[in-house]
């Protein structure tokens, strides 16, 4: 598979949804630039298998966020939902449909199961950042926006 | 001089002020930790004593009382959620220069005016977020490019729908018939000979329709310690992905395709 076009798939999939979600002109390439780190720490750990490479890539996002938050002085929401798109597992869910409608049920199985531990994958990368991230930012005494 | 201003406030005209910023901050997308957040350090700042606040998805209720006993309690019902990053940055804006001191209460519904009224996109770059968006999760998710136009233009569609056609029916249902129709679209353009692989299409549309941000800030909600709120948008996030699935489901169906 192409790597390369996926990632410019994923940057034109994000400069979409940060349009959509209003994120204003200054603050839009940083939350494109999320998108992009968000993917590339995907891709890094994806021979780990699916749980660890959206929980490593869910990781890095939510440290990117948090960071860029503080930096830009926004709220973290701002680039974590342009950021997050790119782990939704839109393919997975589309196959899990599409095999339960065709009886395929080890597929759907298969494929379901694989929705569920990226969603799973994502959830773990963000606590595990977050709890990093409260603890750092405790210690140095820096405050939330 | 916050304080000559703290004297002349009274706890309803105070909590009314704090609760016109928590509501839009939740109406644009704002987290429950947020919104309770921002009330409360308004409120606490402007001579409050004792505040309690308490926000699910679709309400935010609370209670305050000032210094010199006077209380006051107020609910506010949130009906439609939308996504505008905008509004919640300049209203975390406006929430810090009230703390700091910087605007006083009388001047916020200006303030609060400014942003409601200020669109910062015109109309029709939403339509091309949804064309990028549509098209380059179709890419990303292994289409060609011929495939990334066709969910660019379906994209367009599901736009355009969203915001020009009749409210029918409620939200879960009217994911329910976008889904059905971006289905139904989606296996045309590839009818027609114009797309190649239907399924690569429908994904990227299914990206647009996709609560993924609400499922995330659901289960960040449940982890942070909001746990009632976090699952009353998880359980919303799980049945429109079902609504979505039913939808394309029944387009699959339609054209005779899986089965």
């Amino acid at each position: 598979m192409n790597y390369l076009v996926m990632f410019i798939g994923a940057v034109i999939g994000t400069l979409g949804f940060s349009l959509m979600f209003k994120i204003s002109r200054k603050q839009l390439p940083c939350a494109i630039l999320g998108g992009a780190v968000t993917f590339i720490f995907y891709l890094l750990f994806l021979r780990y298998g699916c749980f660890v490479a959206n929980m490593m890539a869910g990781c890095a996002m939510m440290g990117y966020c948090e960071i860029i938050a503080r930096i830009r002085k926004a709220p973290v929401t701002v680039f974590l939902s342009a950021a997050l798109v790119v782990l939704v597992p839109g393919g997975a869910l589309y196959y899990t449909i599409y095999n339960i409608l065709a009886k395929n049920t080890d597929m759907a199985i298969s494929y379901g199961t694989t929705t569920a531990i990226t969603c799973l994958g994502i959830i773990a990368g963000i606590s595990i950042a977050t709890v990093i991230i409260n603890a750092i930012f405790l210690i140095f005494n820096i405050k939330r926006k | 001089m916050r304080t000559i201003i703290s004297e002349k406030l009274t706890a309803d005209s105070l909590l009314c002020a704090a609760l016109d910023v928590g509501e839009h901050l939740l109406k644009n997308g704002g987290e429950v930790h947020r919104v309770e957040d921002t009330i409360e350090r308004i409120c606490k700042s402007f001579g409050a004593v004792h505040v309690e606040v308490f926000t699910i998805t679709n309400l935010i209720t609370a209670s305050v009382r000032m210094a010199d006993g006077e209380t006051s309690q107020q609910m506010r019902r949130i009906t439609d959620i939308v996504n505008n990053m905008y509004a919640v940055e300049e209203l975390n804006e406006i929430s810090r220069e009230l703390c700091a001191g910087k605007i006083d209460v009388n001047s916020l519904d200006d303030a609060m005016a400014k942003i409601k009224k200020k669109k910062i996109y015109p109309t029709w770059i939403s339509f091309i977020g949804a064309m990028c968006a549509a098209g380059g999760f179709a890419i990303f998710f292994g289409g060609t490019l011929l495939d990334g136009i066709c969910a660019a233009i379906v994209g367009i569609f599901l736009t355009f729908f969203d915001k020009y056609a009749p409210k029918i029916a409620n939200q879960m249902v009217m994911t329910a018939i976008n889904s059905l129709l971006s289905g139904i679209l989606s296996i045309l353009l590839v009818k027609i000979g114009f797309g190649i692989n239907a399924d690569k299409i429908m994904i990227g549309t299914i990206m647009l329709l996709i609560p993924g941000i609400a499922l995330n800030n659901s289960i960040r909600d449940m982890i942070t310690g909001d746990v009632l709120a976090g699952f009353l948008r998880f359980i919303q996030s799980i049945l429109l992905a079902l609504m979505i699935a039913a939808g394309f489901a029944a387009a699959i169906l339609l054209f005779g395709g899986a089965v």
